[in-house]
């Protein structure tokens, strides 16, 4: 078989038993998200809650995952979220090695059942699958926990395990895969709700292809025709002799004069890396100083990131003085707004110095993700700490309103009062302990919300402090600040924030506005893209541009390939005119499982899976009136900038009316039934779902 | 090491290096090259106070100033030149933009006010977007705030830079704008997105 394993471990942890079965009834679905979403329609009954016995994890890759194409390691895992409204199915993505080890080990897919009556971790070296005792390892932090099951499996294992938060069931407690890489959504608290500390997976087996020349001639054209720097963003920070463009805005921060300046046996620059110039690829991306700034740049060790991805996304720094200073570990990486999400806002007003003038707010930062990793608490593109934030603002007056008086006295004040940056690290330590009143604030936006209606009103759910895309509790995520009503768009498909990269990729590319305007409008129409900060009202094309959004990040999501760089809609080549190739994809799969994949026969299966979750979606919320009761958004983005009005210059804000036709003929595109947003039987039995449309129909959730 | 350098070679754009003995021209092409390798222009004058053995100021001149044009010497096919204020700045276009070779010809003028509304003006078309006072102060410009302040207070009071202005983003970071492009009240939306909010939204 080729692409596909076609087998899929099952470890029942009631049990204690292990199975290995066909995968190939999911190839339909594509893989990874795909296979997942319908493992999860099948298996996990409706109603089930993320904590129950009942409730699953299932980790997924697809058949491009180990074939080696750029970009192709990132592991998808589907599950009931533990912290939006409805506890619908989620999904979380996660880069590192795990996705690639999985199917060196010869699946295609791993479902985790059950639940164990004492804590264990699953140990997978290829055919050999066993539970072992964890009773050691409960309570660890998440790189220690890496560190002793690398000292029992051995070195080069891929560890996924949860940290305190996990263990004691936050529902904003994530998995990290070898400390750095992490998947949100909650999954960890389900962890932890199965005693399950940690999957530990070590693969030593081929992953078979159909015509491995056509993968080497596909790599060669992506690396030197079509791909970028990270979020395939194709025109460099600053200028460069071979750059006609350049944009302060995007990830190719690499240039003369910017150094890793950590790295073993001193700085390395990173210099000019034009396009075609393959071997300098991994010096576009300095990511440690686009995510925190020109001062990180002394700690650089150097760029990592996931198996075959030549971007490097994740800045690898050593920070020694601040463990000299505060005991917290020096080494760390991780990659974009994790990176110091603590230090914004207010949760330190003022911040004492580490190692030299000015560096506190950066120090505090690189504490707090530090310290956030290692519970394994995530947060949730910003939402914790806007959450945190917004109970400590005004003195801390909701804070003081919902803490016992003992519990809000054994918080370190005075620390906070002194700009002590390890005030950070006791916060963060009493959120994750799952104890008292304080570990509630990360249950969720929303769960927040519900347990404190009667001081939060609405306000706190549709607030710019908050900025959820709705009150479902998803955090925006290139939503309505990004190709306006675009953006917001592909972030109602999901129970949580949208990770959705295709249309910002497109957006942040870095390209002039016009270049960019003219290769969009000519796939999708004309007024498919709008000036930043100039929008215009709804429109058909920029209907098709969102489905295009969501639909290519399923593609990615399910055969596994990284959304966060994919597609290459443009190129950084000028002599391309700068556009891109979107047909790579479908050859990848076609030259991969050796079947005649075409970029329409893709598009079918990955919309296939987006009808099967707007399916499971109306399910778990037990109506079909989708556009009421799950795609609403947030009233920030509607009022916001109050001296501006919608579609005026210089602002995001958008239009109440405009978004109700925005959902009907986002709804016409996808073939849902325009008035609730809710799939048809005649669109689910387009996509194969005869069986999903029945199911819906015995419970009364077909529209009509 | 040995298969690095085998694989640069691959990689690295074919660049043609003329003989030692070969034509004035050629010779000429060859010292632009090699500039523009290191990311600059060649002034003209600078070049005639470094020129190639055997070739003489008025050959120099002569040649150059017929790059690009179609009574070029073939050997001289590749090279361009931007006409700046004070002086001709060569460079080899395979290697170097007409883009860079501008910004790059600013610079080597020091005339501040010139490169920031040039820069300014072409970021507010194209974007747009105002022209951050941080990209002022990185590579390749590195004016200082003090430099980019008192630039600003000059450009006020000047007839040609009147469609200048400088806006303000709520974490203080400041960008340059020309009213050609953008209004102010744009503009200052903009410098708040650049500024704070993709930094809110990476």
């Amino acid at each position: 078989m080729n692409g596909w394993t076609g087998k899929m471990l099952r470890v029942n942890l009631t049990t204690g038993s292990t199975s290995v079965e066909s995968s190939e009834k999911y190839f339909d679905y594509i893989g990874g998200k795909g296979m997942a979403n319908r493992i999860l329609y099948d298996e996990v009954p409706a109603g089930t809650k993320p904590l129950d016995e009942a409730s699953k994890v299932i980790f997924a890759a697809g058949p491009n995952c180990g074939g080696s194409a750029p970009c192709s390691s990132r592991t998808t895992m589907s599950f009931l979220s533990t912290f939006t409204k409805y506890n619908a199915i989620c999904d979380a993505h996660m880069g590192g090695d795990t996705a690639i080890m999985m199917k060196y080990a010869g699946y295609d897919a791993i479902i985790i059942e059950g639940k164990s009556a004492k804590p264990v971790y699953i140990a997978i070296k290829d055919d050999n699958v066993e539970i072992k005792d964890a009773a050691s390892l409960w309570g660890k932090m998440t790189m220690d926990t890496v560190a002793e099951i690398c000292k029992v499996e051995g070195a080069g294992t891929n560890v996924v395990t949860i940290g305190p938060a996990g263990e004691n069931l936050i529902p904003l407690a994530n998995v990290l895969n070898n400390g750095g890489h992490s998947g949100g959504g909650g999954i960890g608290a389900i962890f932890g709700s199965k005693n399950l500390k940690a999957l530990a997976i070590y693969g030593t087996k081929a992953v078979y292809v159909a015509d491995s020349a056509k993968i080497l001639e596909l790599n060669k054209y992506v690396l030197e025709d079509l791909m970028g720097s990270n979020n395939n963003h194709v025109v460099p920070t600053v200028a460069q002799s071979w750059s006609e463009y350049e944009n302060a805005s995007t990830r190719w921060t690499g240039h003369p004069g910017l150094t890793w300046g950590a790295a073993e046996g001193g700085p390395i620059d990173t210099g000019e890396s034009p396009p075609g110039e393959i071997t300098k690829f991994g010096y576009r991306c300095q990511k440690a100083v686009f995510d925190w700034g020109d001062i990180a740049e002394k700690y650089t060790v150097k760029m990592t990131g996931c198996a075959t991805c030549p971007v490097r996304c994740y800045a690898s720094l050593r920070v020694p003085e601040l463990e000299a200073k505060t005991g917290v570990k020096a080494a760390h990486a991780n990659t974009c707004l994790a990176n110091g999400v603590y230090a914004r806002n207010n949760l330190l007003p003022t911040f004492q110095d580490v190692a030299e003038p000015g560096d506190g707010k950066f120090m505090a930062g690189y504490l707090a993700t530090t310290v956030a990793d290692d519970l394994g608490l995530w947060d949730n593109y910003g939402e914790l700490n806007a959450t945190l934030n917004y109970f400590v603002k005004d003195d801390c007056a909701l804070l003081k309103q919902i803490l016992p008086p003992a519990e809000f006295d054994s918080i370190p004040w005075d620390k906070r009062e002194a700009g002590d940056i390890t005030f950070l690290k006791d916060l963060l330590e009493a959120v994750a302990s799952g104890k008292g009143e304080l570990s509630h604030l990360a249950d969720g936006a929303y769960f927040v919300s519900e347990r404190y209606k009667s001081l939060l009103g609405d306000e706190f759910l549709h607030s710019s402090a908050m900025g959820l895309w709705g009150p479902l509790g998803g955090k925006r995520h290139h939503g309505n600040e990004c190709a306006a009503q675009v953006g917001l768009l592909t972030n109602i498909i999901y129970n949580r924030d949208g990770m959705c990269h295709t249309i910002v990729n497109i957006t942040g590319s870095g390209l002039p506005y016009d270049l960019q305007k003219s290769i969009i409008e000519e796939i999708f129409g004309a007024g498919a893209l709008d000036k930043p900060k100039a929008y215009t009202p709804m429109n058909e094309s920029k209907a098709k541009f969102a489905k295009f959004g969501v639909i290519r990040q399923v593609i990615h999501d399910s055969m596994t390939l990284c959304n966060w760089v994919w597609p290459m809609t443009f190129s950084p080549r000028k002599d391309r005119g700068y556009k891109g190739d979107l047909s790579v994809e479908a050859q990848y799969m076609a030259a991969v499982t050796g079947q005649p994949w075409t970029e329409e026969s893709l598009n079918e299966a990955a919309e296939r899976v987006i009808q099967l979750q707007r399916a499971m979606t109306v399910e778990a919320v037990g109506s079909t009136d989708m556009r009421n009761l799950h795609d609403v958004v947030s009233n920030f983005i509607f009022d916001m900038d109050p001296d501006k009005k919608a579609f005026e210059e210089g602002t995001v804000k958008l239009d109440r009316d405009d978004w109700q036709t925005a959902l009907t003929m986002f709804y016409k595109e996808f073939g849902w039934d325009e008035t609730t947003g809710a799939p048809t039987r005649a669109t689910l039995e387009k996509f194969g779902l005869k069986d999903v449309a029945d199911a819906l129909d015995a419970k009364g959730l077909l529209p009509g | 090491m040995e298969n690095e350098q085998e694989l640069l070679e691959q990689q690295t754009p074919p660049v043609e290096e003329p003989a030692p003995n070969e034509t004035p021209a050629a010779k000429l092409a060859a010292c632009i090259l090699e500039t523009t390798r290191e990311a600059h222009v060649t002034p003209l004058k600078k070049l005639k106070l470094h020129l190639p053995q055997g070739v003489t100021p008025e050959e120099a001149e002569a040649l150059l100033t017929k790059a690009g044009t179609p009574e070029a010497d073939p050997a001289l096919e590749k090279i361009a030149f931007i006409q700046g204020k004070k002086d001709l700045y060569f460079y080899e276009t395979t290697l170097m933009t007409a883009h860079f070779a501008e910004l790059d010809t600013l610079i080597v003028e020091k005339d501040i006010l010139r490169t920031i509304a040039t820069v300014t003006r072409s970021d507010c078309k194209l974007y747009p977007r105002p022209t951050q006072f941080s990209k002022l102060k990185a590579y390749p410009f590195y004016f200082s705030e003090d430099e980019l302040e008192g630039a600003a207070a000059r450009m006020e009071k000047l007839e040609e830079y009147a469609d200048i202005g400088v806006v303000t983003a709520s974490n203080g970071g400041k960008g340059f704008y020309s009213t050609q492009f953008v209004s102010r009240g744009y503009a200052q939306g903009l410098i708040e997105q650049v500024e704070v909010e993709e930094r809110e939204n990476p």
